[in-house]
């Protein structure tokens, strides 16, 4: 056996290979520069992965060569899925949190602006409303959310809500109301013009029902031309004070428009002896909140009133109010 | 500043660390044993330079991962073996002789034939080198690279069947063969 286990052991053969070898060349200068300034560059760089996995296949570094995940390695679906409990708990706990009676609802944005809009430069007595109109006005599809997500008990507060003012019991009646009362139902309009197609805008039909958002419109309409040259001066100002410190949400036209329209608000018509018993409880219920806020010159809580309930319901007691 | 006498894996680390004067002090040591691989199983300066800048060039990109579990004499030789094989697979198809052990013995027997040995001027050691050389050259592939790793990289038979992918017994066969057609050819030179 000539072949040699230990590799330090004296070899003559090897040594004479490497006396014959001794006088090679070796490598080119051009090639040992360019492998320095390789390695130079590389240093330079700093850590960082390099190296392919076959390159670094070598018996000294077993089980080392690739650190990075298999492909086929399963966490990242361990990982997915956590995540997708973890959204689908919180919707859980924020549907419920939505759901309960008194709860704050998605209204919750309007009054978290009214204080920025009270350090703002002191409004007109009216103008306090603009705000919540705006934020309504900004993101129409709040409402709609809401009405989505509210459960069938309050099925009637949400629809009475988005719904227009109850249907006068004749059209003269109506056009009357539109014209003294369009603040009540410009909240909702954004969404129910979206809605409606516009010939059925002029088209003021009595519901026998308080919901269908077709009246809302007809009755927002015609209310733009009628409102007061001193409202709409009043509006001018309060868009311009809305504008000046920079409000966070930015809705300006359309809180123009609200604001010109609630400018109008403290005259509510009358509601209809045929409405709803459930929305008239809803009116009934909002006008405590809503009288209290206009007699001190705060912003009228949202939802506002449709209408004003006949004085021989007032004596009941009302419910309380959201404190939003 | 990097210690002179510093082995190789410490080296390596150093360079990973950042240390350009560590790779090339490596390098210095251990170019020409590298270049040599490459020349001897190739007989191509140009090429021997190409590969074995790859060579170093693939040893600078995984100094990252480097771990000091082995001689860094063994893992760069193993970078040099897959070099040299890729080499192989592209440019041209040589055929494995561990299974024929009758074209190994052929190709011993007709050694000396092709080497240009010529007894009546090979006159000292020098001479028996060069025979060497000349023998070395004529080994089929697999027998000369288990022999220059052994002979330039220090690898042991262990070593040799790891770089090349072999098992010990077919890394171990080679060997022998590469040696004893070597040894042959130096005793009948002298």
């Amino acid at each position: 056996m000539n072949t040699p286990q230990d590799p330090k052991r004296p070899d003559a053969l090897v040594d004479l290979y490497r006396e014959a070898s001794a006088q090679d060349a070796g490598p080119s200068d051009a090639s040992t520069a360019q492998i320095l300034a390789h390695a130079r560059a590389k240093a330079a760089q700093g850590p960082g992965p390099a190296a392919t996995p076959t390159d670094l296949d070598s018996p000294g570094q077993p089980g080392q060569h690739f650190r990075g995940e298999a492909a086929n390695d399963r966490r990242w679906w361990l990982q997915a899925l956590g995540s997708l409990a973890a959204i689908g708990l919180v919707s859980w706990l924020a549907l419920q949190h939505l759901n309960e009676p008194g709860a704050p609802q998605l209204e919750a944005p309007q009054m978290d602006s009214a204080p920025s809009a009270a350090s703002a430069p002191p409004p007109p007595p009216s103008a306090p409303a603009a705000p919540t109109a705006a934020d309504r006005a900004a993101s129409p599809d709040s409402a709609k959310m809401r009405s989505e997500v509210a459960p069938m008990g309050q099925a009637a507060s949400s629809a009475a809500d988005a719904a227009p003012p109850p249907a006068p019991a004749s059209a003269g009646a109506g056009a009357s109301s539109a014209n003294t009362a369009p603040a009540p139902a410009i909240a909702p309009a954004p969404q129910a013009e979206r809605r409606m197609p516009p010939a059925a805008a002029p088209t003021p039909v009595a519901p026998p029902m308080p919901a269908p958002a077709a009246p809302a419109t007809a009755a927002v309409a015609p209310a733009y031309p009628a409102v007061s040259p001193a409202a709409r001066k009043q509006a001018a100002e309060e868009k311009r004070a809305a504008e000046r410190p920079a409000p966070p949400i930015a809705a300006a036209p359309a809180a123009s428009e609200a604001a010109s329209a609630l400018a109008a608000a403290p005259t509510l018509p009358p509601c209809s002896a045929d409405l709803d018993p459930q929305a008239l409880a809803e009116q009934r219920r909002r006008i405590p909140a809503y009288d209290k806020a206009l007699a001190a010159g705060l912003p009228a809580p949202a939802p506002l009133p449709v209408c004003r309930p006949a004085p021989a319901h007032e004596a009941e007691p009302a419910q309380p109010v959201d404190s939003r | 500043m990097v210690d002179a006498l510093q082995d190789d894996q410490a080296l390596m680390l150093a360079y990973a660390g950042g240390q350009v004067a560590a790779f090339e002090q490596l390098y210095q040591r251990h170019s020409q044993r590298l270049w040599r691989y490459f020349f001897r199983n190739t007989g191509n300066a140009a090429l021997a330079d190409d590969l074995a800048q790859e060579t170093w060039f693939a040893v600078v990109d995984g100094a990252q991962r480097y771990q000091p579990q082995a001689q860094f004499m063994t893992w760069a030789f193993t970078l040099a073996h897959h070099k040299l094989v890729d080499h192989w697979r592209r440019h041209k198809a040589h055929r494995s002789l561990d299974e024929e052990d009758s074209e190994g013995m052929r190709l011993a027997e007709t050694l000396f034939a092709n080497s240009g040995f010529d007894p009546e001027r090979l006159q000292g050691r020098k001479d028996l080198a060069r025979a060497l050389l000349a023998a070395l050259a004529q080994l089929p592939p697999e027998q000369r690279e288990a022999f220059l790793l052994q002979a330039e990289a220090d690898m042991s038979v262990a070593d040799i069947a790891a770089a090349t992918q072999v098992t010990q017994e077919t890394a171990k066969s080679r060997l022998r063969y590469a040696r004893a057609k070597l040894r042959q050819a130096i005793e009948v030179t002298a």
